[in-house]
């Protein structure tokens, strides 16, 4: 232990430090581009990219079908917009798939 | 007994100080222990806080006293990779060489694929270190060629250098443990003094007592003992 360490040490009436551990939630973990990359790397992944994009395809109709909000015509005004047909969905961002499917490797690896 | 295969597709992540640290770690639970070293940089037993001069007895050709070091015997096996002898043995049917009571840990240099083949199908378990940076997490896709890498049922990955002060490096610690699951079976914190006992050629034992590496490794060997079956040998009990 260096001599400054020590002598801060003393000072402090310790005989160690207490490290500080800055623990991530799962669902705080941001979906780097590097990690998106290896997840679809099939020398990673290998062949459950296809269920990936099953499931990428299936909730993308679960959420057309029961989430999209109403779309408001060009050329309608504010008033009938919520009489307009529903548009097409948002686009789910693809961090959640992603996310969704990291979730499903880590349920398969502890079951 | 099991041969631990020390092997990561991206050098510079820290398998040597971790095959070094491992072997120290086993062998003060009691266990037998040889540390291999089949690198060319000849860096293992730096480690063991041997200075570069000294020369380690090669595994094949050394006869008399073995160089032993916090336990460990330590032996210089670089040249045992091409050797016919040895390969020949390797691929035949006959009795494993890492057959006996005693762990056997090889520390192998990341381009040395070669050898690492030749070696996998002895080892009981292959340890594939990494660190959170991405030349780190891309080499990801290369630990072995021809099968993806979460369906690696033999390979335990270390995370190494870990920083929980940065964003990224607890990322990828979070991403791995999903990914690969269990087969994360430790991470080891990043820590100055792990250098600075190398530099002064002594074990961090010896060096840094408190260093969190340190404690982290004792947790790594416990690990390491379950995945291979093992439990807390007689001497360590006492």
């Amino acid at each position: 232990m260096r001599a400054d360490t020590t002598s801060l040490l003393q000072r402090l009436g310790q005989k160690d430090f207490r490290y500080r551990e800055f623990h991530d939630a799962f669902a705080d973990m941001e979906l780097w581009p590097i990690f998106e990359a290896l997840l679809a790397d099939e020398r990673v992944v290998g062949r459950p990219m296809s269920a990936l994009a099953e499931k990428e395809a299936a909730m993308r109709a679960s959420e057309a079908k029961h989430y999209a909000p109403a779309a408001r015509p060009a050329d309608s005004p504010d008033m009938f917009s919520r009489y307009a047909e529903p548009g097409p969905a948002a686009a789910s961002r693809p961090g959640d798939d992603l996310r969704g499917f990291l979730g499903q490797l880590s349920s398969k690896n502890s079951g | 007994m099991p041969l631990l295969l020390c092997h990561s597709p991206k050098g510079g992540v820290g398998t040597s100080f971790i095959a070094a640290q491992l072997a120290i770690a086993l062998a003060e639970r009691g266990h037998e222990v040889t540390a291999l070293d089949f690198t060319f940089q000849d860096s293992l037993k730096l480690y063991f806080g041997l200075l570069p001069a000294q020369p380690l007895p090669n595994m094949v050709t050394h006869v008399g006293e073995a160089t032993v070091v916090s336990g460990v015997e330590l032996l210089a096996a670089h040249e045992l990779g091409s050797d016919p002898g040895f390969r020949k043995r390797l691929n035949a049917d006959a009795a494993s060489p890492f057959a006996g009571d005693r762990f056997y840990i090889a520390d192998l240099a990341a381009g040395d694929r070669e050898t690492k083949d030749l070696l996998l199908p002895h080892a009981l378990l292959h340890i594939c270190v990494m660190d959170p940076r991405p030349g780190s997490l891309v080499a990801l896709s290369k630990v072995q060629p021809g099968t993806p890498t979460i369906e690696l049922q033999n390979t335990a990955f270390i995370l190494n250098q870990l920083d929980d002060t940065h964003r990224l490096s607890r990322h990828s610690h979070i991403f791995l443990r999903e990914l690969v699951g269990d087969r994360l079976i430790g991470t080891v914190r990043r820590d100055e003094a792990v250098n600075e006992a190398a530099a002064m050629f002594e074990p961090i034992g010896r060096f840094a007592p408190a260093s969190v590496a340190l404690a982290d490794l004792a947790k790594l060997a416990i690990a390491v003992e379950r995945r291979c079956g093992l439990g807390l040998t007689p001497e360590a009990q006492s």
